[in-house]
């Protein structure tokens, strides 16, 4: 009998084995078709990522126009003239010559004076040149900040002891790095171009012209605070956008049958830097937790390309292998999973947010939109079989990682100078979904209510 | 085989991965070129008819082509080929089992056999297509076990089913095979007489 199913054995291997079939042409042209779909599919992601790193880019420059643009108007609000002036001498007897130089080392150098002392600034300026007259022959002013708040911007001319300024103050601030004061002898002699080697010390001027505290001043004298961080908290209502390429028979319909989301969040930190009064930028590193339960369904078996065989449970983010339990029980080729299974993604982004507000008293109330970068850093998906508990951590089809856009209102308020308590509604979207090579490409979305506290330095 | 024309056909393997790697249309043409011919006659060993043949044999070779990245070159190309194919074909026929009309011998006829591709190797076209009128799991099991070498162990492993049923499987497939052979023999004979 065995010898007889050995024969039937080799008849059939010993004939067919060798034989080969010609499948028809339609097999390769399909075949051929389906891959330059992919090929063209792969030339759309590299495209799409080119315009990606393009947009950021445009953004990083607009920032940095944004910023450029506004410390040139502050800056051009301080005196910038570099050139010695003759100053009209009228019926004094003495000539002076000052040299007034934007400052170009603020952060280290600014000296200032509270609005009192400004207010007497522009008297005792005159007056102190003249004391100063007749201690130096010559002398420097160096580094000093003096500020002339009652000056009409352009205006022409102070007049102690019938001496003129004339063209020169400009601004509320002024910065005087070498102010020469030269005896009309020795100006007669000199060439006024060339530097003058002398110098007045901080102790020939008096105390009220030099304030010994270091401060940041805008033309409207207000502070500003340019680095801030911020730690944030949201509980998040998550959806996603479902898009069907009608490639398999799982549709979006289906899918949004039978999934519905569950607890979300998003948090993090992030640091921001104020560029202007109104706009800053804020970046950092954020966590989100998305998380959704699928109804009672059933799965289908499938064998892997190992010839292992297990089913497949499809979710609109990808599928998940549960394994088959084979050894304990005979695999049919469907399994029903009668209760709710759980899918959840963990996602940490990097974010970059142009943000533009307006300060009313201890409230600042604020726009702000970005774009994100999400990396996948955790995927899951449980599942109850009838025989167990299934946790599966791969499941496949899912990006590393896409694109995000964020936009949002926002109000702060600040207990104190330098703490703000922040409420952000805000909606965060994929712009490229969170899926690939599946029936059904995702892009989650979600809108969230951001409760944060920043800290400004 | 001498060992130059090997050292070539290794080279030429090693360049047909490389380039499917690549996405090299003209080496994955030439890959399917090579080996679809073999495959083709593997899927249709696990089919029931010509046309899902194909789709078995299309299919296997995206999966090919998707994965040929993994082919770490430790077996043959040939071997890690026709092992997709086997897969993909079992796959396929397993979920579509039930929806095939399970034939019986004595419903068999030899006209049913003629097949204007087959015409020129009359022998492996009868086998071919007597394996495909087995019933769905007859036909699995006599496949992986007479073609694929594997053990009745594997057999069970790979289907879920215990080993008892995969060795009754393999006799009832032998035996339905036997008989109906000889049955369209006889029918043959006459025919041709």
């Amino acid at each position: 009998m065995q010898e007889s199913f050995n024969e039937i054995d080799n008849l059939f291997k010993g004939n067919i084995e060798s034989f080969e079939m010609t499948p028809s042409e339609k097999v390769w042209d399909s075949l051929d078709n389906t891959l330059e779909k992919r090929a063209n599919s792969k030339y759309k992601v590299i495209v799409f990522r080119l315009r990606a790193a393009l947009v950021t880019l445009l953004l990083l420059f607009g920032t940095f126009v944004v910023y450029h643009f506004s410390v040139t108007n502050i800056e051009s609000k301080e005196v910038t003239t570099d050139k010695p002036e003759i100053l009209s001498s009228g019926n004094t007897d003495q000539m002076v010559s000052i040299t007034a130089i934007e400052n170009k080392s603020k952060s280290n150098n600014e000296k200032s004076f509270n609005q009192k002392e400004k207010r007497n600034s522009s008297i005792m300026n005159t007056s102190s040149f003249n004391t100063l007259l007749n201690k130096h022959s010559e002398a420097t002013l160096k580094k000093t900040k003096i500020s002339f708040p009652n000056y009409n911007e352009n205006t022409a001319t102070i007049n102690p002891k019938g001496s003129s300024f004339t063209n020169l103050i400009e601004s509320k601030e002024r910065e005087f790095i070498d102010s020469k004061v030269i005896p009309d002898s020795m100006l007669e002699n000199s060439n006024l171009n060339q530097p003058i080697a002398s110098s007045i010390q901080k102790g020939d001027l008096p105390d009220s012209i030099i304030s010994p505290e270091s401060t940041d001043i805008t033309p409207k004298g207000k502070l500003i605070k340019r680095f801030s961080f911020i730690a944030y908290f949201s509980p998040d209502l998550t959806k996603k956008y479902l898009v069907d390429d009608n490639t398999d028979n799982q549709s979006q319909s289906e899918y949004d049958g039978q999934e519905s989301s569950d607890f979300s969040f998003n948090t993090g930190f992030l640091f921001g830097y104020d560029v202007t009064p109104k706009w800053s930028i804020k970046s950092g590193i954020t966590y989100a937790y998305l998380m959704q339960s699928i109804k009672p369904k059933t799965v289908y078996v499938k064998t892997g390309n190992n010839g292992q065989q297990y089913y497949q449970f499809n979710t609109s983010y990808g599928s998940a292998q549960i394994p088959s339990d084979a050894s304990t029980t005979q695999l049919s080729d469907s399994l029903r999973i009668k209760t709710s299974s759980t899918q959840l993604l963990q996602l940490v982004s990097v974010p970059l947010i142009a943000k533009y507000q307006i300060q009313r008293n201890k409230f600042s109330f604020y726009g702000q939109f970005g774009i994100a970068v999400n990396v996948l850093v955790g995927e899951k998906l449980l599942v109850e079989t009838p025989n167990r508990t299934e946790s599966i951590t791969n499941i496949e089809g899912l990006r590393e990682f896409n694109f995000g856009g964020i936009v949002g209102l926002g109000v702060s308020y600040n207990p104190i100078k330098k703490l703000s308590i922040m409420v952000e509604p805000t909606f965060r979207g994929s712009l490229t979904p969170i899926n690939q090579n599946t029936s059904v490409k995702s892009y989650p979305y979600s809108l969230g209510l951001a409760i944060g506290l920043g800290w400004h330095l | 085989m001498s060992k130059k024309e090997n050292i070539h056909l290794e080279n030429s393997e090693t360049e047909l991965v490389r380039g499917c790697i690549n996405n090299d249309r003209h080496l994955q043409s030439m890959l399917y070129k090579k080996y679809a011919g073999k495959m083709m006659t593997v899927c249709f060993r696990y089919s029931k008819n010509k046309e899902d043949a194909e789709d078995s044999l299309n299919e296997g070779f995206l999966k090919v082509f998707d994965n040929i990245c993994s082919f770490k070159g430790e077996g043959s190309l040939e071997g890690w080929v026709r092992k997709i194919m086997v897969n993909t074909a079992l796959e396929k026929l397993r979920r579509k089992s039930n929806l095939y009309k399970i034939v019986s011998i004595e419903d068999l006829k030899a006209e049913q056999l003629s097949h204007e591709d087959l015409e020129s190797n009359l022998n492996a076209k009868e086998l071919i297509l007597l394996v495909q009128k087995l019933p769905p799991m007859y036909q699995i099991v006599f496949n992986l076990y007479a073609f694929e070498g594997l053990k009745h162990k594997e057999i069970s492993a790979k289907l879920g089913i215990s080993e008892g049923t995969s060795k009754s499987n393999l006799s009832d497939a032998r035996t339905w095979l036997k008989k109906a052979y000889e049955k369209l023999s006889r029918e043959q004979k006459i025919l041709t007489a």
